[in-house]
């Protein structure tokens, strides 16, 4: 089922050099239960593009629909804490939050109460595969792999409809990478989440069911 | 929920959490210590306005001040025409009160020795003539008019004696003649005599002056004398020296409790209390009274009450039947203990009753109660509308030594609230910046994850309003504690920096000083300032910090694609893979040079390079370091000032000192002989003693120009011929005019506190010529005109003097070099006092001795027995044997020194009270204190004790400020090198990485930015420098010990920055 599409979106932006055109006019559309990799070299507007697709920032040109509302009419606070959630490359995790905490957090925000939202991080931290001595350490506590699998774990805790990861192996080893990605994957055909994965990495890229490749702002099926 | 996460990230950072506490409370502490001590300070001054009082006394000093019965002719004619109103209704005033000068007799009332000396043992006797002898007449007493109660004179013999009379024989009375006589009569040996009074000395009004002039009136062969006008005035004359001799003084007053007797604690209630004004027919009394008269609170006391009307004094108003007020009851409602000068007087309320006199003759004008703090202002509104002789004596209790102490911590508080401000806001942004803009990274992520801005700024205000709040709260108690503590103790610290040794001093000349109660409680409101002000500020920064943590932008602004070609250039920024060729060769070699010179010039390359580079942030350092540099050369600046002020202020204030009489408003009608001043103006701390010595003169004869031409001026009064008159003669000159010798012009009691006094000199001379042997003076510029004489003349005037030898006389020609501003209104001649004391050692001048007794006194003070022994020539004048000396010889055995007025120039004030010790060891007393020698002395020390006190508390307020600089610049010191060197961190780390030691990287960081401390402080020197145009040592002191406060800043962070893990910083999470 097509969740999120784009129609003509463009983002440009000025910096202190110029004005950079960092998506050109991307016409697109994702679906639920599919895993998509956005590749491209770095600085060909993969991260800008997320964010659109995040709700972090809206086009400058065209429109970005969900479930065939475009988010520019929508309530973007909402989008993010519902719909949609975020996979960094570099965990973001809140520092001074324990791994429990963290998981929980989202689910907090959508008004669950602590004792429900503490029980579904358990079970979604487990099923990343933490051990329940780990969930009252701090994140500086654990590896990289078990702080992104924290991060899993906590855009798991609000069932949104769409996970978006950016560079989501970017720090860690290969084996922690590859697990990252099964269950990105599990969530995608299992759960029939729309998975989207920005990555350089082709070979990340080869697992996903849809590839398309940035390039210069522009969007395309087929990798260069 | 947020408000849980905003509290956990508190609470989970407990090192910065705990610092930021600490630092908070200590800060809002001083915060609230000082708005408490304002506010304290400002409760003690309404205190102190409600306390004390302030009176000021203006009185008319006349030229028989104190004496109420005496008021010359031409302070009478002064005040006639005065118009006082302007005095009291200046706004500085609060209330006034006019005092109404009444006299009474209260029937059955002697008051004996205390009453008015004039007239003591005066009597009108009708006496007759029982015997003669060859030896003299004896009288009997067969009536007195006299009732005064010395009725045991009746039936005395009295011996008649005619000496001072010699216009009248022993051969007009013969035996059984009958005679009135009035005079003075004294108890002698085993009989009465009695002498002649002249008419002054009986004081008589006018129209009693002929009677007065002819002392005996013969009545035999006149049976109806008793019908004869003459004897009617006799009778009231008789009846007026009773009066007089037990006439009580009456001031109508309705301020009791401020007149000066009282305000000033020199008597008090010791029974019943003061009347209200709105009270009448109440008096207070004496002790004495109510003892002389049985007296109790509650008892009528009868009165008959005389008053004056302009042109007259009270005493002349007894004289007369229009003197005559009213007969009046008054009840006692209070009694008061006796004060010398009071014994005899009687308050009652001023009620502006029909009877009583509109104005009257007084020394005293009126007593005004001024605004505490408005006498300057007030004794400046009034001064145009000031008499001469007018004196106006202010006592504030001590109002203004306690408004100063009050001002002293009111000063501190003042400082310490801005320092401790300045200290709470730079905290307060820094607290902001590190508990709100630094999480600016957890800001993102929860906007990412969909918080919400309301939520996000929920968190962030919560995660530093609580501890902000909490700290806040604590730091307000503790100041409140503080304030509670110290306030007492910052007073007291003040008054005893302000207190000085009020001995014999100008500050507490005007009556006793009283203490301000000790400081109020602080009251637990002074709580809330801090607290709501810290609250208040901490919000807006967290606020302000907030709202940029979540403004920020990955990206740049995000701006309309335009249609214009431009440049896509994010491709450009792509890095392709770069192909490494690992040939060796194209390393080249490595040749490890010789370790320590090759380090150590790498490590001074690297620092400066780092500086260089490190642009922006290079120039926070030396910027931050002019500022206070020049900060601190100002600041320096003041205190060697200060410094130098206090230094120089003991040579700079000069400090006069004056003998005065025990209530310090006479300072020139003593009689001081040298052997009175030993011990006194030989001090070791008197620079100079100025002296006074005084004459009455008559002005007569011819002036001469300085071209030799007379002018005739004043016509030469005959000697009269009848002793009586030559007695009246006497005294009317005795009560003239006055020729004043002095040592110093400036220190007359005219000109002594009139500041610089336009005297005019002619050519070639100066007010140093006091200091000479010239006969010159000074006249005021109305003499000129009325005696037609002008500067350069020569005048002679006749000055005479009263001793115990009688009345001396001497001739001085005087040159008139100046002239002088009247103040007073006198015809006052104002000579060197070389020229009146040496007059009698002018040669060929005479001297009489005026009888064989006066003669007999001198030769026994020679120790002669034999007047052959003298150089005296007797001659006969009339009946007389006169007894002529040499003047050499008058001064040797009668003539001394006598000053009316001595003053003093004093040096070495900075130990006064050395002096003061002398002084009471000499037996002088401070004013209001009846010594032994009845003698006293002020030190005019106000504005040197005044400049003083400034200057140290200033001085005291500087270094107390340093030193909270100097802390504060070891906290700025770490701060800017903290913020400054965090963000190299990983430059630190990768030092550590490859190797350099603790030790390197350490002094590599310290010495950069003392580097950069350093520059910033050449620049500031030299900012000083062009400043103040030098370098003075105490600001290369000052700012050497700055320098070493900011280095050990410096040190503390780059020894923080030694501490951090390096793979902490470095390792990644794998």
């Amino acid at each position: 089922m097509e969740i999120l599409k784009l129609e003509s979106v463009s983002y440009t932006y000025r910096n202190k050099y110029q004005t950079v055109h960092a998506v050109n006019n991307v016409t697109t559309a994702f679906e639920t239960g599919k895993v998509y990799a956005i590749v491209g070299k770095s600085g060909s507007g993969k991260t800008t593009l997320l964010s659109m697709l995040a709700g972090l920032d809206l086009p400058t040109e065209g429109a970005v629909f969900y479930q065939g509302k475009a988010t520019s009419k929508m309530e973007l606070d909402r989008y993010r804490r519902e719909d949609v959630s975020v996979i960094y490359q570099s965990y973001n995790l809140f520092p001074l939050l324990t791994v429990e905490e963290n998981v929980m957090y989202p689910a907090q925000l959508l008004g669950v109460s602590a004792k429900n939202a503490r029980q579904t991080a358990e079970e979604m931290l487990v099923k990343v595969g933490l051990q329940k001595g780990q969930f009252k350490r701090f994140p500086s506590m654990l590896s990289g792999g078990e702080q992104q699998r924290v991060a899993i774990a906590r855009t798991l805790a609000t069932h949104p409809k769409i996970i978006l990861a950016d560079e989501p192996t970017g720090n860690l080893d290969v084996d922690n990478g590859d697990n990252v990605v099964d269950i990105l994957i599990g969530l995608a055909h299992e759960l029939d989440y729309c998975v989207i994965i920005v990555t350089h990495d082709n070979v990340l890229a080869s697992k996903a069911d849809v590839k398309r490749c940035m390039s210069d702002g522009h969007l395309s099926e087929e990798s260069d | 929920m947020i408000t849980k996460i905003a509290l956990k990230s508190v609470f989970r950072t407990p090192i910065k959490t705990i610092l930021f506490f600490v630092l908070l409370v200590i800060a809002t502490a001083f915060l609230g210590l000082g708005l408490g001590l304002l506010s304290t300070s400002s409760n003690m001054a309404s205190d102190a306005n409600e306390r004390y009082n302030t009176i000021a006394n203006i009185e008319y000093i006349g030229e028989n001040y104190p004496d109420l019965t005496r008021f010359d002719d031409y302070m009478v004619e002064q005040l006639e025409s005065y118009d006082s109103t302007p005095l009291f209704e200046q706004d500085e005033v609060i209330s006034y009160d006019r005092q109404m000068l009444l006299g009474a007799t209260a029937s059955e009332l002697v008051t004996g020795t205390r009453g008015i000396q004039e007239f003591k043992e005066t009597y009108i006797l009708k006496l007759k003539v029982i015997y003669k002898t060859d030896m003299g007449t004896w009288c009997m007493v067969q009536d007195s008019l006299f009732s005064g109660g010395r009725n045991a004179a009746l039936g005395a013999y009295v011996y008649l004696d005619l000496s001072e009379y010699p216009a009248m024989s022993y051969e007009q009375f013969q035996k059984g003649d009958e005679f009135f006589i009035h005079g003075k009569m004294y108890e002698g040996e085993n009989r009465y005599q009695w002498i002649l009074l002249s008419a002054c000395q009986l004081n008589v009004p006018e129209d009693y002056k002929e009677l007065a002039a002819c002392p005996i009136w013969v009545v035999t062969g006149n049976d109806k004398y008793e019908e004869d006008p003459n004897y009617q005035r006799y009778f009231n004359m008789a009846r007026t020296y009773g009066i007089l001799n037990n006439q009580l003084t009456v001031r109508a007053i309705n301020d009791v409790p401020n007149a000066a007797e009282f305000y000033q604690q020199e008597t008090y209630i010791v029974d019943g209390e003061f009347f209200k004004p709105s009270e009448k027919g109440v008096c207070l009394i004496s002790e004495f009274l109510a003892d002389r008269m049985g007296l109790s609170v509650g008892d009528a006391l009868p009165l008959e009450l005389y008053g004056s009307v302009l042109g007259r004094s009270v005493s002349t108003s007894f004289w007369y039947e229009d003197g005559y007020l009213q007969g009046k009851d008054y009840i006692v409602k209070g009694i008061f203990a006796n004060m010398a000068g009071l014994y005899t007087t009687i308050f009652i309320p001023n009620e502006a009753e029909s009877w009583m006199p509109e104005s009257c003759i007084d020394y005293t004008i009126g007593q005004v109660k001024l605004q505490n703090d408005g006498v300057d202002s007030y004794l400046k509104s009034i001064s145009p509308y000031l008499l001469g002789n007018m004196r106006v004596t202010v006592y504030d209790q001590g109002y203004a030594r306690a408004a100063s102490a009050i001002s002293s911590m009111n000063k501190t508080a003042i400082i310490i609230t801005s320092v401790s401000s300045g200290c709470t806001t730079a905290l307060l942004l820094l607290y902001a910046y590190l508990f709100v803009l630094r999480q600016r990274d957890t800001s993102k992520i929860m906007l990412s994850m969909g918080t919400g801005k309301r939520r996000t700024l929920e968190y962030f205000l919560v995660s530093s309003m609580f501890l902000l709040a909490v700290a806040a709260l604590v730091g307000s108690i503790a100041g409140w504690v503080l304030t509670d503590k110290l306030a007492g103790y910052a007073y007291n610290m003040a008054i005893e920096s302000t207190s000085a040794d009020i001995r014999f001093s100008s500050i507490a000349s005007n009556g006793p000083l009283i203490e301000l109660a000790d400081a109020p409680k602080a009251s637990p409101l002074t709580m809330l300032p801090p607290f709501a002000l810290v609250i208040a500020f901490g919000s807006l920064s967290s606020l302000l910090f907030a709202a940029l943590a979540m403004k920020r932008r990955v990206n740049g602004k995000p701006t309309k694609k335009k249609k214009t070609a431009s440049i896509s250039t994010a491709a450009s920024f792509s890095t392709a893979p770069i192909k490494v060729d690992f040939n060796a060769s194209s390393f080249g070699s490595v040749t490890h040079k010789k370790h320590g010179v090759n380090r150590l010039g790498f490590f001074w390359r690297t620092l400066f390079r780092n500086v260089r580079r490190n642009r922006g942030k290079s120039f926070v350092v030396p910027l931050i370091t002019i500022v206070l540099a020049s900060f601190i050369g100002l600041f320096c600046s003041n205190l060697e000032s200060y410094q130098h002020q206090l230094d120089t202020v003991y040579d700079r204030i000069p400090v006069t000192a004056y003998l005065c009489n025990y209530t310090g408003k006479v300072m020139d009608r003593f009689a001081l002989q040298d052997s009175d001043l030993e011990g006194i103006v030989d001090s070791e701390f008197v620079e100079k003693a100025c002296y006074s010595q005084i004459a009455r003169y008559y002005l007569f004869g011819v002036a001469v120009d300085k071209d030799g031409n007379e002018t005739e001026i004043v016509e030469w009064l005959p000697w009269p011929e009848s002793s009586f008159a030559q007695a009246t003669f006497q005294e009317t000159l005795l009560r003239g005019s006055s020729v004043i010798g002095l040592t110093d012009i400036d220190y007359a009691s005219e000109f002594m506190f009139e500041g610089d006094v336009a005297f005019e000199f002619i050519d070639g001379y100066d007010k140093s010529v006091f200091a000479s042997d010239e006969d010159v003076c000074l006249v005021n510029s109305d003499m000129l005109q009325k005696f037609d004489i002008e500067l350069g003349d020569t005048i002679s005037i006749d000055a005479m003097t009263e001793t115990e030898y009688g009345l001396t006389e001497s001739i001085i020609r005087m040159k008139v070099v100046g002239t002088y501003p009247s103040i007073l209104g006198r015809d006052t001649i104002y000579c060197p006092i070389n020229t009146l004391s040496s007059r009698y050692a002018v040669a060929n001048s005479e001297v009489v001795f005026e009888s064989w007794h006066i003669l007999q006194l001198a030769m026994r003070k020679l120790g002669i027995e034999d007047e052959s022994q003298l150089d005296i020539d007797v001659r006969w004048e009339g009946n007389e044997q006169c007894y002529y000396a040499a003047g050499t010889l008058y001064m040797k055995v009668a003539y001394y020194n006598k000053y009316n007025a001595v003053s003093l120039v004093l040096k070495d004030t900075e130990n006064l009270e050395k002096l003061k010790d002398e002084m009471e060891e000499q037996g002088l007393t401070s004013t209001g204190t009846l010594g032994r020698r009845r003698l006293s002395m002020v030190v005019n020390e106000t504005e040197l004790v005044q400049s003083v006190q400034d200057l140290n508390r200033n001085i005291s307020y500087m270094w107390a400020l340093f030193i909270v600089m100097y802390a504060l610049t070891i906290g700025i010191g770490f701060v800017i090198s903290n913020l400054l060197t965090k963000s190299r961190r990983a430059e630190f780390a990768m030092m550590r990485s490859m190797g350099a030691g603790r030790a390197r990287t350490f002094f590599m960081f310290a010495l950069e930015q003392t580097l950069e401390f350093f520059i910033g402080l050449g620049a500031g020197v030299l900012a000083v420098y062009l400043i103040f145009g030098s370098i003075s040592l105490l600001q290369l002191e000052m700012l050497g010990i700055y320098s070493a406060c900011y280095i050990i800043g410096i040190v503390i962070a780059a020894q923080v920055m030694n501490r951090l893990h390096v793979l902490d910083i470095l390792g990644a999470k794998e």
